[in-house]
């Protein structure tokens, strides 16, 4: 691009010359699409499960394959173009560097659609690969390889052209661009072509878990250290803290795959291994989450007012939460009694929903606005949409975990399998309700960006007549 | 409910129409910060304290337990006779491996990794300002 | 070095990355190494081989629509249909996994939680040595039961007629519908269903126990006395090669 920028961070630079507002908007939008569809098949499963399903036996909604488009729409089509559309506004104006390429971004943008239509397309079809969250059919899996690596590229760029010393939302980004690129590679290609059996099972235990912790926290973190100090208008509590995180996830978090498939045929010491390093994670955890409620210690009267710092700290409430559950969860203890219950599928969605696309969420409040150089239509819509997402996630992954616990002994105890599936019902009902509360939050949020945009082009009608 | 939002947004907003709002945003949450701190400071630092006591004593009575009884396990396994020695090869294992880190940690120290370690969080924060007021 | 650029990216990136790769996948993937891989057509054993000429019987249109008839020549006759049933195995594994069954039904029995009085003998590894557990299907969830030890304990009619509305066999089952397995009812299975019910009767027909029932009694099990010849030929055929097996 222009060589002329490359220069020390003093040069005053342009915003408009940085971001390039479009293309953000395009990928929130796209982004909440894709959340829209994503919702909309875990509710059908949801129906299913309690013997509602309106579309039984027709083999285009069949509720198993609609099932990993769910969680493959999530990770692929909402998180992926959320987090894209956030780190074209972070990096240029944390590297004060434009990316390698405007026109770059915007092919990426296309191909990246190409990859989550195609995928969705072939599951319906009934192309699935049998690997957990890389369903991906396998002619699309080079497609997206190539793609991310050109996402590496663009993003990497900026940050390698930059001066000085690093902030830690970059240490993430820089780490995370390469670890999501090898990850993608090493689940989707070894276990299909490489080794088979119980080493493909720890290769793609591996790789869910590698997928939420090497791609999805590390680039949430990070735009979380970018996105509170600027809303909080004051600095990170510790910027020191912050890198022990870093360094804390960079070493113990890839160590843990196999913790997925306890008791399986994988070798007991690797079993152990991953337990341990676990447990170990969580303490780091918790120095991560003490330094961003250090920085908000005497302003928290903020989250009443502030809609993203709002959504920011319940999402970090709620990934305490989870992290906490995990200790446990990962236990050998518990997974005797947990393991392949629905008391997974509480703390999946907690990570999921509860905190990820929470600060997806909290981003886009920000942002959208911004750009649109106007503040929301509807205040109420918003505090609707909080209250439905914050109360449904909770709502779900309680009722889930504590029905997990009661699937687990009923099994444990040798009763009837018809038994868990009984008294699993009232469970599954109130879970429907979880879930369309959920909905009904991302329905309001999508009528006020509705409203916003409208009245943003009706102010732009104005000042030109 | 709907003023404090915009007001909000309108802190928020730093292009346009919103540049000016912006700014006396900043000075008022400026000049806030300050006069909340002479007030305030004592009873947060104390609430500090006791939150921090509190969470020390659920924390460390359970861990310290817990470890005085592996160890006591570990004690009486080494005692258990001639083979007994092979139960401190793992934890010499990890002490050794520990203290690896421990000396890379040391040299990183004395080679300045931790010198000026806070102040990419200003930077940062002066960055964002600049750009904003570059709109 | 680890506050630079290039310190992170070779340390955390690659680095980090590579000590876990070693560590949880390398490893394992070097431990089996000498446990053979077996092809598809390996694995159709007689067990399966009953199960899939029982398939012949009892949906003889819809069997021979779709993988024709047999030559009537002796030595081809049995090549033709372990190729057909290595054929039909390969496929169902195919459905199994298009269909997200493996999201609702595992395929390992773990040593705890008496999962081994419930489902059977405790997976081992070399069980999984084999181009249908690629990659594993260990699964993820259990909102039906377990199935890797679920061959032969149900007769394919009840498969025929499960797979086309669960609920007139198992009174609240969850358990979607596939009627696109049929050609409209469930005495007329397509090739999908064949398909499938060969797949979900090859699982645990490697066991010595198959077919394994809760609480199993060597004792309750007979050997087909109404059925032709070659069905308790199999039978013995059965409990011949799990002998050959070798032990994990």
């Amino acid at each position: 691009m222009n060589e002329a920028t490359i220069a020390t961070p003093i040069t005053p630079k342009q915003h408009t010359e940085l971001v390039d507002e479009k293309l953000v908007r395009l990928y929130f939008i796209t982004a909440l699409i894709f959340l829209a569809t994503s919702m909309l098949a875990g509710l059908l499963m949801a129906m299913q499960l309690i013997r509602h399903n309106p579309l039984r036996g027709i083999e285009f909604f069949s509720p198993g394959r609609w099932r990993m488009l769910h969680t493959n729409a999530v990770a692929y089509g909402f998180l992926a173009n959320g987090f894209l559309g956030a780190l074209h506004w972070a990096i240029p104006r944390l590297t004060l560097q434009p990316v390698l390429d405007k026109r770059l971004s915007w092919l990426i943008y296309a191909a990246w659609q190409g990859v989550v239509g195609a995928t969705a397309v072939g599951l319906l079809l009934g192309e699935a690969q049998a690997l957990e969250w890389g369903e991906t059919p396998v002619w699309i899996d080079p497609v997206a390889q190539l793609g991310l690596l050109l996402v590496a590229i663009n993003f990497m760029t900026p940050i390698a052209r930059m001066k000085g010393p690093m902030y830690v939302t970059l240490w993430y980004f820089l780490a995370a661009f390469v670890w999501t690129f090898l990850t993608y590679a090493m689940g989707n290609f070894i276990p299909e072509y490489v080794v088979g059996g119980t080493a493909a099972g720890a290769v793609g235990g591996l790789f869910i878990h590698d997928l939420v912790g090497l791609f999805v926290t590390p680039l949430g973190w990070g735009l979380m250290y970018y996105f509170v100090p600027i809303l909080l208008k004051k600095p990170i509590w510790s910027h020191g803290l912050s890198l022990v995180g870093f360094w804390g996830l960079a070493f113990f978090y890839p160590l843990q795959g196999i913790h997925h498939f306890l008791y399986t045929p994988i070798p007991m010491f690797l079993q152990y291994g991953a337990v341990v390093s676990t447990i170990a994670v969580e303490l780091v955890v918790t120095t991560v989450v003490i330094n961003f409620f250090g920085t908000l210690w005497g302003n928290a009267g903020v989250v009443k007012t502030n809609m993203p710092i709002r959504w920011f700290y319940t999402g970090m409430i709620y990934y305490f939460l989870t992290c906490l559950q995990c200790s446990f969860q990962v236990t050998l203890t518990f997974q005797k009694i947990i393991h392949f219950s629905d008391w997974v599928v509480g703390h999946a969605h907690m990570v999921m929903f509860g905190v990820f696309s929470m600060w997806i969420m909290g981003i886009m409040l920000y942002l959208y606005p911004r750009m649109l150089n106007r503040p929301w239509a509807s205040p109420k819509l918003l505090e609707w949409h909080y209250w439905l997402s914050t109360l449904g996630v909770g709502f779900m992954a309680a009722d889930l975990i504590l029905l997990g616990v009661f699937q687990g002994w009923s099994w444990a105890a040798l009763e009837p399998w018809d038994a868990s599936t009984d008294f699993s019902y009232p469970f599954w009902v109130l879970r429907v309700f979880a879930g369309l509360a959920m909905f009904g939050g991302l329905l309001a949020f999508l009528q006020n960006i509705w409203l916003t945009t409208r009245a943003a082009a009706a102010d732009r009608l104005a000042q030109k007549s | 409910m709907s003023s404090t939002m915009n007001s909000r947004i309108a802190s928020s907003v730093h292009a346009g129409q919103f540049t000016e709002p912006m700014a006396v945003e900043i000075t008022t949450a400026e000049s806030g910060t300050g006069e909340s701190d002479a007030s305030g400071q004592k009873s947060g630092r104390s609430m500090a304290w006791t939150i921090t006591i509190v969470f020390a004593v659920l924390i460390l009575i359970p861990s310290m337990l817990g470890f005085v009884m592996k160890f006591g396990e570990l004690m009486a396994l080494t005692d258990d006779g001639a083979d007994g020695g092979f139960a401190i090869t793992p934890v010499v294992n990890y002490l050794l491996a520990s203290a690896g880190f421990f000396f890379m940690l040391l040299w990183a120290a004395a080679n300045g990794m931790f010198r000026d370690l806070e102040q990419p969080k200003h930077l940062m924060l002066q960055n964002e300002r600049e750009l904003d007021r570059n709109v | 070095m680890f506050e630079s650029k290039s310190g992170i990216l070779y340390v955390a990136g690659l680095g980090f990355f590579a000590l876990a790769f070693v560590s949880n996948a390398l490893v394992p993937a070097l431990m089996y190494r000498n446990i053979p891989e077996k092809t598809v057509a390996e694995l159709v054993t007689p067990n399966l081989r009953y199960q899939f000429e029982d398939l012949a019987r009892r949906f003889p249109e819809s069997f021979k629509a779709v993988w024709g008839e047999a030559p009537e020549a002796e030595a081809e006759n049995q090549k033709w249909w372990d190729e057909k049933c290595a054929e039909a195995l390969e496929y169902g594994h195919k459905v199994y996994v298009a269909e997200g069954c493996w999201h609702c039904h595992s395929q390992f029995v773990r040593p705890v939680a008496n999962e081994e009085e419930r489902f059977g003998p405790v997976s081992r590894s070399w069980e999984y040595q084999n181009r249908l557990q690629r990659p594993v299907l260990f699964g993820t969830r259990r909102v039906g039961p377990d199935l890797s030890r679920e061959g032969g304990r149900r007769s394919n009619d009840w498969h025929a007629v499960h797979f086309f509305r669960p609920l007139d066999l198992s009174a609240a089952s969850p358990m979607p519908e596939y009627p696109w397995f049929f050609e409209g009812s469930p005495d007329k299975p397509n090739k999908r269903g064949l398909a499938m019910m060969t797949y979900v009767q090859w699982l645990g027909s490697w066991l010595e126990s198959y077919p394994y029932y809760e609480a199993y009694s060597p004792s309750a099990l007979k050997k087909p006395e109404t059925e032709n010849t070659d069905a308790s030929d199999s039978q013995d055929n059965a409990a011949d090669a799990s002998a050959d097996q070798e032990p994990q």
